[in-house]
């Protein structure tokens, strides 16, 4: 299928991590509204890295490697919440499965992948073989698809597995250098990665694996997310968020604090289409 | 907040950062801090540096610097070290310390050689030869806990005129004819 390039849902928005700050930047269509772009959580002391949203109950969650923890809070405000404060080292990357209602989770210290109920609940070890560097992880909640990256200098890859932990295999394993960030666009149905080694931005279709190139001479590319043929990654070199189509940069939002900015993700305004009509097990 | 009919205040922001007012809360938090330096007023290192830049735990202000690994820790990686002691956290190529500046446990060699292969090297002690089962090693020649009569850097090889028992017990005297044997 050709990527449809129609813009996302009206409402959309992002938010990426920045040390303390988690910052919103509303979208107009795909464009970024940086002039709107505000701090929405300041949590004293932590650096966030891992982003994720839940489109059910409004709720953001991240991973903060300084308190080595796993928390929450509603995207209008109100109390952080800590869901998992046991048995991590550096939980880098996260995905919210809104419809198993089950957050997933990557740890680069433990070299573990973890998943538990979305207050911390029936928390269990889903991989704990065959990781170096494990990073960003992403689920397709509907087919019940979970994707994540491993950024081992000496054998990078990208691997999936359905979300029980079945059938784990090895996705992509070529030409990867150091692949960052991960994004799977529930619209066009593709996966994308942003790989701070080829400082390029690549996407796949997990059903018939064919691969191409979304845009190249990235500086330093970190976390990626994106929808309906926009993608927006958080990069090192330029310490921003960057926009981009199809072979194309388009605007560069340049925070206030001069920090590396880590996680990105989009908020939707209403959950995207599909449940469950594949259940593995 | 001049809408609310306050009276401006500055910024409790260094070099008067700007900042911004949390709806509905009393809370000042500095948007823009200079680089390396971050926290809600700007009192902490950003990841990646080190330092206390308000002298808030240690009483003497010291400004936030990059850490310092010895090249021995991953680019690519989050949480390279501590922000307030700058004690480094994931050393890589086999190295260990507070810089990465030493080999660890069960490994020798130099941790500051430019060479990544050729920091730290793997003590590889013989199993029949060491004495206990450790692998540690001389952390700079890498020389091993040789038991009786062995010799050799990971204690692999018995003295002239010995040779290594099975039982893992080092080598024994050969107590053969010293015309007739060959050594």
């Amino acid at each position: 299928p050709r990527p449809d390039v129609d813009p996302p849902p009206p409402g959309s928005s992002l938010l990426f991590a920045q040390g303390q700050l988690i910052t919103h930047i509303p979208l107009a269509g795909s464009t970024l509204q940086s002039e709107s772009a505000h701090t929405v959580i300041s949590l004293h002391g932590s650096i966030t890295v891992g982003l994720a949203f839940d489109c059910v109950d409004n709720m953001i969650y991240w991973t903060d490697i300084a308190g080595k923890t796993i928390n929450r809070a509603s995207l209008n405000g109100g109390e952080p919440q800590v869901i998992i404060n046991t048995g991590l080292l550096s939980p880098e990357g996260l995905a919210i499965d809104h419809l198993g209602r089950n957050a997933f989770w990557t740890d680069s210290g433990t070299d573990r992948i973890e998943v538990s109920k979305l207050d911390g609940s029936q928390r269990r070890v889903l991989f704990d073989t065959g990781l170096v560097n494990p990073r960003a992880i992403v689920v397709d909640a509907p087919r019940g698809h979970m994707y994540w990256t491993d950024w081992n200098r000496e054998a990078p890859k990208i691997e999936t597995a359905y979300m029980d932990g079945s059938e784990r295999r090895v996705l992509v394993s070529e030409d990867l250098g150091l692949p960052n960030g991960l994004t799977f666009d529930p619209y066009s149905r593709q996966l994308c990665w942003a790989d701070a080694g080829t400082k390029r931005l690549e996407c796949v279709y997990p059903s018939h694996g064919t691969r191409r190139r979304f845009l190249e001479g990235l500086r330093y590319p970190f976390s990626l997310t994106g929808f309906s043929g926009h993608l927006y990654y958080t990069d090192w070199r330029r310490d921003a968020v960057v926009s981009a189509t199809l072979n194309q940069e388009l605007e560069e939002h340049l925070p206030p604090q001069r920090s590396h900015p880590y996680g990105i993700t989009t908020v939707f305004p209403q959950c995207p289409p599909g449940n469950f009509f594949h259940m593995h097990h | 907040n001049p809408a609310e009919g306050a009276r401006c205040q500055q910024c409790p922001c260094p070099s008067g950062s700007s900042c911004v007012q949390k709806p509905g809360t009393q809370e000042i938090v500095c948007t823009d801090c200079p680089l390396g330096l971050s926290g809600k007023h700007c009192e902490l290192c950003s990841d990646g540096y080190y330092g206390d830049p308000q002298g808030r735990m240690a009483g003497s202000v010291r400004p936030c610097v990059a850490c310092d690994c010895s090249n021995n820790v991953d680019v690519n990686a989050v949480g390279n070290c501590d922000r307030s002691t700058g004690e480094c956290l994931k050393c890589v190529h086999n190295t260990a310390g507070f810089f990465c500046d030493r080999c660890k446990e069960g490994f020798y060699g130099n941790a500051l050689a430019s060479v990544p292969e050729q920091k730290c090297r793997s003590c590889a002690c013989s199993a029949f030869g060491t004495i206990g089962t450790g692998q540690t090693c001389n952390p700079v020649t890498g020389q091993c806990q040789c038991r009786p009569h062995v010799m050799g850097r990971d204690c692999g090889r018995c003295k002239l005129g010995h040779f290594m028992s099975k039982t893992g017990t080092g080598c024994t005297r050969c107590d053969c004819d010293p015309i007739g044997s060959v050594a």
